[in-house]
């Protein structure tokens, strides 16, 4: 048995899929026998001056021994997380900073043309391939990641999708009128487009939030959408839940709504999928993409007011037809290795390194 | 070495469907066989495809690319459309010739880049003691015009006369205004067309078919076009269309009853060649100060067909005995009725052979390949000066970005501590990974 630490960059006051991820592989460590622990520092986004500082912090950590006993293997996970050294270093990647990558030039990067922004961008993406080139295992949670990290680091890496959190536990009831959106509340999730389209969408459907925000001024965003649509009895924010009360929501679903541009991966798509319950994404979701089809699971829809809207009503006005797209997901769930089965293959993967 | 001046060429690539009518890919697919002779091109756009034999990247990874084995020449391609807001943001970060294949825009470009500092940076490049600019300080696009794209082009190309006399007109202060000394900082440069395009006999009298590929909005003078259309009888109306725009274009021949038409889906100037085989007339009207004809009615005259414009814009700079020219206006269906009935009938005058010694004169493919790689080499000696002082520029950068990182909270006593601790935990680092400053190598 291995002594094993799972690095992890957090962001306070904050919850999403790093944390379900570095606390369910814990778990799994720790049930195979492993001695197993964490290590997080706290990341922040703004400024991104400091991220040269924090990407330097894991750097300068001496992870190889605590307490006498031999550190055997460290799991990256994120950015900065993943500067840190050992001479056994796997490479789980959730993403690298995104702005200076794929969403280089688009409204979710504040990077400009300041001379200063571009020295920053090339010294991160410098410090990216030397640091996860010394890795001695490297994946990522989705194609999409794996992808990313080949086309602009020019390193390759194997798939290891993340098995579900809560694997054996989801259960499909009969869909109540409402559609569920889960995830934290940021611009690139995209909730607001949900919002915007509910003005088209039957009266009788209603919008239920599970997340907490994750970006200034998001909330009055969102108050100011629903004040203008008139949409106050429609739109109900619960804010984080419980495991169960996530479990109960989804199995009362009509759809699950998740259509964030370029998700890494999203454990909501398959937590839904799970639950028997179509997905609606955006035809540019990134990782969502891997597991929704076109109405063969979900509905796949240009990720504008417009076509959500009607996406919805589709689903509305067609019972049976989101019966089917929920039935199809969960029975793809159910024979892939996205269940509780699927940990050994991404702990054999992580741990190679440990047989070298 | 090969001794060839080696290019990074930023252009949108004729690879997939949503780059087919960009005038910047067909230019590039055009001009880059006669310039591979000359120079050592590598293709940045904004993906991962690769394009035919030519070394293609992703456009952010020309920073790398530059350091390993250094370009001589940055050459952008600059359309009105998104699909070249990667060379919005990457004319920005290392300047270059820019070719304006739009000057007077109507899109926004990439958001990032709308509260670009650049007027600050161009004075501080320039020479003026300013400090870098506030992160905090908002900047501002005033008019439509390419400002900013401007003042980052060492050199600027435009593919229509008429921008090149607005850039005159509003040109701000730019990134290599103390390189040029005498030399010109701006030049016409036409779309290449081959010179065989189209070419087929012609009955000599009388039209049959014509072709126009405007969009259905209101400055390609659709209902205009159509109004008068469905007043000739016995001509076939073939139009070019977009996928998305099928169901407006619909609409509106059956508003102005056309009859004998043809919707062609995929603009594209591949299409545009392969309707002027059957072709007997064209039509390119725009009366807009966004937007151009280009490729479309370059080829059209090189086809030596008759080709109506709007009298309006770059079509203004046209000598009149190539083109019909059509007031926009009251009486523009009228006269565009009156232009095709004539030449329905063979009572139009018009001269095939003056039209396709103009085209041949003006755009013919390798002659404009030849006018580009004169003004690349000529330009080269400028644009190394300029080069040299941007990479001791972006030192410049790096160090005061070392600064901020360095020295980031507000208050003296926890900068006092942050110093000692960057010293001695995290300068290390900072060595291993190059982010030094004014370190040799890492730009």
């Amino acid at each position: 048995m291995a002594n094993i630490l799972i690095l992890g960059a957090k962001v306070p006051f904050t919850s999403g899929g790093q944390d379900v991820l570095v606390g369910t592989l814990l778990r799994e460590l720790r049930v195979r026998g492993h001695q197993a622990d964490t290590v997080e520092l706290p990341f922040n986004v703004f400024p991104k001056e400091s991220f040269l500082n924090q990407a330097a912090m894991w750097r300068s950590l001496d992870l190889t021994q605590f307490a006498g006993q031999e550190v055997d293997l460290v799991i990256a996970t994120k950015f900065p997380s993943y500067y840190a050294k050992h001479p056994k270093k796997s490479l789980w990647l959730v993403h690298q900073r995104r702005e200076i990558y794929e969403l280089y030039g688009g409204r979710y990067s504040d990077f400009s043309d300041d001379p200063r922004d571009e020295q920053l961008r090339r010294m991160l993406v410098e410090g990216d391939q030397k640091v996860i080139g010394e890795a001695a295992f490297v994946s990522g949670i989705s194609r999409n990641v794996v992808d990313r990290l080949y086309n602009f680091n020019g390193i390759k890496g194997e798939v290891l999708y993340p098995p579900l959190p809560l694997a054996g536990r989801y259960r499909t009831s009969e869909p109540e009128d409402f559609v569920l959106s889960v995830g934290r509340l940021c611009s690139i999730k995209r909730v607001d487009l949900m919002i915007k389209a509910l003005p088209i969408v039957h009266n009788f459907i209603k919008l239920k939030i599970v997340g907490t925000p994750d970006e200034p001024s998001i909330m009055e965003y969102f108050k100011n959408e629903i004040d203008k649509h008139h949409l106050w009895e429609r739109v109900e924010f619960l804010g984080r839940v419980d495991d169960e009360a996530l479990l109960d929501l989804y199995s009362r679903a009509l759809a699950v709504y998740y259509a964030p541009f370029d998700e890494d991966y999203g454990y909501v798509t398959l937590e839904a999928m799970a639950s028997g319950k179509p997905v609606i994404a955006g035809t540019d979701s990134g990782g969502v993409l891997e597991f929704v089809k076109k109405d063969e699971n979900g509905i796949v829809v240009e990720p504008n007011t417009d076509a959500i809207g009607h996406g919805v009503n589709r689903l509305a006005e067609d019972r049976a037809l989101a019966k089917r797209l929920g039935e199809s997901g969960k029975r793809y769930i159910e024979s892939s290795k996205i269940g509780s089965s699927g940990w050994d293959n991404v702990i054999g993967g992580l741990l190679s390194p440990l047989s070298r | 070495m090969s001794g060839r001046l080696r290019v990074a060429w930023f252009s949108p690539l004729s690879i997939s469907s949503t780059n087919g009518d960009s005038p910047a890919g067909y230019f590039t697919e055009l001009a880059l066989p006669h310039l591979r002779e000359r120079f050592e091109i590598e293709l940045f756009h904004g993906g991962f495809e690769g394009y035919r034999d030519y070394p293609t990247h992703h456009y952010l990874k020309a920073f790398s690319l530059h350091r390993r084995n250094p370009f001589d020449i940055f050459f952008y391609h600059l359309e009105d459309h998104p699909r070249t807001n990667f060379v919005r943001c990457h004319l920005g970060l290392i300047p270059g010739v820019v070719y304006f294949h739009d000057y007077i825009l109507s899109t926004y470009g990439p958001e990032p880049m709308l509260n670009s500092p650049f007027p600050d940076v161009v004075r501080r490049f320039g020479g003026e003691d300013l400090p870098w600019p506030d992160r905090e300080k908002s900047y501002h696009r005033e008019g439509p015009y390419a400002v900013r794209e401007a003042a980052f082009s060492a050199i600027s190309l435009f593919s229509n006369e008429r921008n090149l006399d607005e850039w005159k007109r509003s040109r701000p202060k730019g990134i290599a205004d103390r390189y040029l000394h005498n030399l010109p900082g701006s030049f016409y440069l036409p779309y290449p067309v081959d010179s065989q395009l189209a070419q087929r006999e012609r009955p000599g009298r009388g039209i049959k078919t014509v072709i126009y590929c405007g969009t259905p909005r209101i400055e390609h003078r659709a209902h205009k076009v159509l109004q008068a259309i469905g007043q000739v009888p016995n001509l076939n109306f073939v139009w070019l269309i977009d996928r998305l725009e099928r169901e407006r274009a619909e609409a509106m021949l059956g508003e102005f009853s056309v009859n004998r038409f043809e919707l062609v889906e995929g603009r594209s100037p591949i299409r545009w060649g392969q309707l002027l085989e059957g072709a007997d007339a064209t039509i390119h009207t725009l009366f807009s100060v966004y937007g151009q004809c280009a490729p479309y009615l370059p080829m059209s005259l090189m086809a030596g067909i008759p080709a109506l414009v709007t009298n309006f814009g770059a079509c203004e700079y046209l000598p009149d005995n190539i083109v019909f020219k059509i007031r926009p206006g009251e009486t523009e269906a009228c006269e565009i009725k009156e232009v095709l009935t004539a030449l329905a009938s063979g009572a139009a005058y018009f001269d095939s052979e003056l039209q396709r010694s103009y085209a041949i004169e003006t755009h013919e493919r390798a002659q404009v390949a030849d006018e580009l790689a004169q003004i690349l080499e000529g330009s080269a000696s400028m644009l190394s000066g300029l080069q040299e002082d941007w990479e001791k520029f972006e030192v410049s950068a790096r160090d005061a970005l070392l600064q901020e990182a360095n020295g980031l909270s507000g208050e003296p006593e926890a900068e006092l501590a942050l110093g000692d601790y960057f010293d001695q935990s995290l300068r290390p680092v900072f060595e291993e990974l190059g982010w030094t400053a004014g370190q040799e190598g890492l730009l």
